[in-house]
């Protein structure tokens, strides 16, 4: 990211576009292809904007589609979004200081806080992210989300339409996610956690599978980095 | 639209609404230097290094075409963005490629 995205001449519609875009490539291939599997399961098409609208959580709403197509009811399938979302309660730490108060700007964004617009909101350069005003982050949270309905109501609508040979779309996701990190491990303490972070995932995934191990290997990764950091920042 | 989905929606996202608003409802004890600096510095890049190490995991039991495209994809994705530094580019370039290997395996 450059600092001519963050002109400050610009509208604050269009600096959140600019901080959106990449979020715009990656959710509307997954949101098809989500909204497609939705139908495919025999679910009712209209279910998988609503879940767009009110849950926006992407892997919560893949697992919801399936679980919805075996048979589980309602409430496990909230319980198991809890534990899979649970992980988004560190991401509004980032940006408590950049709210004085309530309102509902802040509300929304706290809603609509995702992995995908933590990650782009958090790797904004430090003196970018100081010129932002708070109007920024629920532009983009909102952008962000419009794209992610969007995705979802268009794969419902085509369905089964999609040739079976269209693959490789979902890559758009591990891509961002790439692109984000190479962006925040631009100093030594950041390479560092990141490093140590995906070995202690990698070690979770070896020895646990990945399958509802996100959250606690996740804390385990945290943790690890925290002790870290204590260790370094000791005399 | 059937009450079993309306009312899984609903309770989706009452617990997903409920992850999310934590931090802003309690986060203000939570606040200090060293906390800061982990959350808003060292926390996001770790957090990014796990999701792609799960979302990459079961690569290893894809088969060949599968694992030759996302392997593919993400040198691409790497590559541009260390030539170009462009979000768009980068994540592009990858996923297309990544598409094209897939579409194209047979003929390859």
């Amino acid at each position: 990211m450059t600092d001519t995205t963050f002109d400050q001449d610009a509208s604050p519609w269009r600096r959140a576009f600019v901080l959106s875009v990449p979020i715009l490539v990656g959710y509307v291939p997954i949101g098809i292809a989500f909204g497609v599997l939705w139908v495919q399961q025999g679910l009712e098409p209209l279910g998988a904007p609503l879940l767009g609208l009110v849950v926006y959580a992407g892997a919560s709403q893949f697992m919801a589609a399936g679980m919805l197509a075996a048979g589980q009811g309602p409430v496990e399938i909230a319980l198991a979004t809890f534990v899979l979302n649970a992980r988004h309660a560190i991401y509004g730490l980032a940006f408590l200081d950049r709210f004085r108060s309530w309102s509902a700007a802040k509300a929304y964004f706290a809603f609509a806080l995702t992995d995908e617009t933590y990650a782009v909101l958090a790797a904004m350069p430090p003196e970018a992210a100081a010129r932002q005003d708070d109007g920024i982050l629920w532009r983009v949270a909102l952008l962000n989300q419009g794209y992610w309905v969007i995705g979802c109501a268009a794969g419902a609508a085509v369905g089964g339409l999609v040739p079976a040979a269209v693959r490789g779309l979902d890559f758009a996701l591990t891509a961002l996610f790439i692109v984000l990190l190479l962006e925040q491990v631009r100093s030594r303490p950041k390479a560092s956690a990141a490093l140590l972070a995906g070995a202690v995932a990698a070690a979770g995934a070896w020895l646990f599978g990945t399958a509802g191990t996100l959250l606690p290997v996740l804390a385990a990764a945290l943790a690890a980095v925290a002790i870290l950091d204590r260790r370094r920042a000791a005399p | 639209m059937s009450a079993t989905v309306v009312l899984t929606a609903m309770l989706m996202a009452l617990a997903t609404a409920s992850a999310r608003l934590l931090p802003f409802l309690i986060g203000d004890r939570l606040n200090s230097p060293a906390l800061r600096r982990l959350f808003a510095e060292l926390f996001p890049p770790a957090v990014l290094a796990v999701l792609i190490v799960f979302l990459g995991w079961g690569i290893g039991t894809e088969p060949p075409p599968v694992q030759t495209a996302q392997a593919l994809g993400a040198a691409v994705t790497v590559a541009a963005h260390l030539a170009i530094r462009n979000l768009l580019v980068s994540v592009g370039s990858g996923t297309a490629v990544c598409m094209a290997v897939q579409a194209l395996w047979p003929h390859l």
